[in-house]
C-alpha cells in the first residue's frame, strides 16, 4: 500500500472510532454527556463544602471553589485520560477482526476523545465558578496550556503502558487501582507544595502530577510562583511509559491480542 | 495478491507450545479461488484469520495487496450498544463506503425492518447473522474470507444470500475453509494443504483434496 493510501485508511479508521466512542460512551442517553460534567463538578462541591466549613479561607485567593477546581480538574484531565486509554485494549478486542483496525488506532482515539471531553469540561466548571462566585481573575493562558498538555500526555503514557499490562494480568490491574487511589491526596488538589514541610516536599516533589496542579494555579492566582515546578521532569516522566507502551504494542501485538 | 512471508504461528499447550505453521511462505495469486484443507486442529481457520488480519502471526509478515473481507458472516465485531444502523455506518467509514448509501443496502438486504434500529443486544443470533452477511456483501471487496458456509435464516433468505455470494464472486475471490469437498469444489480452482506445520499450495482442487483424502489415510502426526 501506497504511504498516502496508508494515511487515508488511518484518517478514516480514527474517525470511525471517534464517532463510535462517542456514541457507545456518551450517545446512548442523554445522561452520558451530563453526567462528564456532574461528576467533577460534583467532586470539587464536595470539597468546598468539607473545607468551608473546617478553615476560613483557602491557601491562595478568597474562593474556594476556584482554588480546588484549580486543582482537581488538572488532575481530573490526567485520570480520566488514563483510566479510559487503560481500557482501550479490553474494550475494543473484537475490533480488531476488521483487519484495518489496530491497537494503536483505539488507543489514540480514546486519547482524543478524553482529552476534548476532559478539557471542555474543565472550561465549563472554570466559566461557571467565574460566573457564580464573582471571583476576580487575571488568568496567564501560558502556565494553564502547559498544564493541560501535561496532564493530557502523562495520562496518555500511564494508559499506553497499563492497556498492555492490564491486558496480561489482573493482578497488576487491581495493584495499580490501589496504588493510584491515594495519587487524589498527594497531588496538591487540597493544598500547596510550599505549604508543606521540608522533609515531604523532598519527597512529594517526584510525583508529577503536584508539578500539574501547580501550573495550573500559576495561571490563575497571578502571585503564585509555583518556582519548584519542573516541565521537563513531568515530560520524561510521561515519555517513558508512553515509548515502552508503544514498544510493547508492537512487539507483543500478536500475544497481546491471544491474552 | 496475498504473500505470506516466513510466516510461524504457535500456541500455549500445557508447558510447551504447538506449532500450527513454522517458518511457512505462500503466494496466493490474485484471480484465483482458494480452498483451505487440512485436518482437524491443522489451523486452516487460524490460518484464515491471519490473512484477515484478526489474529497476527507470532513471527513473519502478510502482505495484501488486496481489499479483504472480514470473515462472511460473522458479526463478533459488532459493538452490542450500538443499532445495526450505527455499527453498518462504523464499518462503511473503515472502508471508507458511503455511510448512507450502505446503511440502506443493508437495510434492503438484511429485511431487519425496524430492528436496524435497535441495539445490536436485542438481537436473535440469527437476526445478527442477518446483518453481518448483508454488511460483508455491500461492500465491494476484492477478496472475500469464507470459513465454513454457514446458512442464515429461512430457505428463502438462504436462496437469497447464495445468489448475492455467487453474484458477488465473479469479480471477487474466495478463500475459504470448509470440511465439505463439495463446497470447496463449487467455489474454488485452487487449493492449499496444510498438514505438519506446512502449506503446500496446488493449482488444481482436485490435486489438493486427493492429496488431503491421502493424508487422512495416515495415521495423525503433530507437529
Amino acid at each position: 500500500m501506497a504511504v498516502e493510501r496508508r494515511i487515508v485508511v488511518q484518517g478514516r479508521v480514527f474517525f470511525a472510532l471517534l464517532m463510535r466512542e462517542m456514541t457507545t460512551r456518551f450517545g446512548r442517553s442523554a445522561g452520558g454527556y451530563i453526567w462528564a460534567v456532574l461528576e467533577p463538578a460534583g467532586t470539587v462541591a464536595l470539597f468546598v463544602l468539607v473545607f468551608s466549613a473546617i478553615t476560613r479561607h483557602p491557601p491562595l485567593g478568597s474562593s474556594f471553589p476556584m482554588f480546588f477546581a484549580t486543582g482537581y480538574m488538572a488532575f481530573h484531565i490526567y485520570s480520566d485520560i488514563s483510566r479510559n486509554v487503560s481500557n482501550a485494549i479490553k474494550v475494543n478486542r473484537p475490533l480488531m477482526s476488521f483487519p484495518r483496525v489496530t491497537i494503536l488506532d483505539a488507543v489514540l482515539a480514546r486519547f482524543a476523545l478524553q482529552f476534548l471531553t476532559a478539557t471542555f469540561v474543565t472550561i465549563l466548571i472554570l466559566s461557571a465558578i467565574y460566573a457564580v462566585d464573582d471571583v476576580k481573575l487575571t488568568i496567564d493562558f501560558g502556565p494553564v496550556f502547559q498544564a493541560l498538555l501535561l496532564a493530557a500526555l502523562l495520562g496518555l503514557g500511564v494508559g499506553a503502558i497499563n492497556c498492555v499490562l492490564f491486558a496480561y494480568s489482573q493482578t497488576w490491574q487491581r495493584t495499580f487501582n490501589l496504588i493510584n487511589r491515594p495519587m487524589f491526596i498527594i497531588s496538591g488538589v487540597f493544598f500547596l507544595y510550599e505549604s508543606l514541610p521540608r522533609a515531604i516536599r523532598e519527597v512529594i516533589w517526584w510525583n508529577p502530577l503536584i508539578h500539574i496542579t501547580a501550573l495550573m494555579r500559576k495561571g490563575f492566582y497571578p502571585t503564585y510562583a509555583a518556582e519548584f515546578v519542573s516541565q521537563t521532569y513531568v515530560v520524561f516522566f510521561a515519555l517513558g511509559p508512553l515509548m515502552l507502551g508503544i514498544l510493547f504494542l508492537r512487539l507483543l501485538k500478536a500475544e497481546v491480542l491471544d491474552q | 495478491m496475498i504473500r505470506l512471508v516466513r510466516v510461524s504461528k504457535s500456541y500455549p499447550v500445557g508447558t510447551g507450545r504447538k506449532w500450527l505453521m513454522r517458518d511457512v511462505s505462500l503466494t496466493l495469486p490474485r484471480g484465483q479461488s482458494v480452498g483451505l484443507i487440512g485436518r482437524n486442529g491443522a489451523g486452516k481457520s487460524t490460518l484464515l484469520s491471519m490473512i484477515g488480519g484478526g489474529i497476527e502471526p507470532d513471527r513473519g509478515v502478510i502482505e495484501r495487496h488486496a481489499n479483504i473481507s472480514w470473515p462472511l458472516g460473522f458479526g463478533g465485531g459488532f459493538h452490542g450498544a450500538l443499532t445495526g444502523a450505527q455499527n453498518t455506518r462504523f464499518i462503511a467509514r473503515i472502508y471508507g463506503v458511503d455511510t448512507d448509501d450502505l446503511v440502506e443496502k443493508v437495510a434492503a438486504f438484511s429485511e431487519l425492518g425496524e430492528f436496524l434500529h435497535m441495539p445490536v443486544t436485542t438481537y436473535s443470533s440469527g437476526m445478527k447473522a442477518r446483518l453481518a452477511f448483508a454488511t460483508s456483501i455491500s461492500i465491494d471487496f476484492d477478496v472475500y474470507l469464507v470459513d465454513e458456509i454457514t446458512a442464515v435464516g429461512d430457505s428463502s433468505f438462504r436462496r437469497k444470500c447464495q445468489a448475492a455470494f455467487a453474484e458477488r464472486t465473479k469479480t471477487a475471490d474466495v478463500i475459504m475453509v470448509s470440511h465439505s469437498a463439495g463446497a470447496i469444489r463449487e467455489y474454488c480452482r485452487a487449493g492449499v494443504v496444510l498438514e505438519a506445520g506446512t502449506l503446500t499450495y496446488y493449482p488444481d482442487v482436485e490435486e489438493a483434496l486427493a492429496v488431503h483424502e491421502e493424508n487422512m489415510r495416515r495415521a495423525v502426526t503433530f507437529a
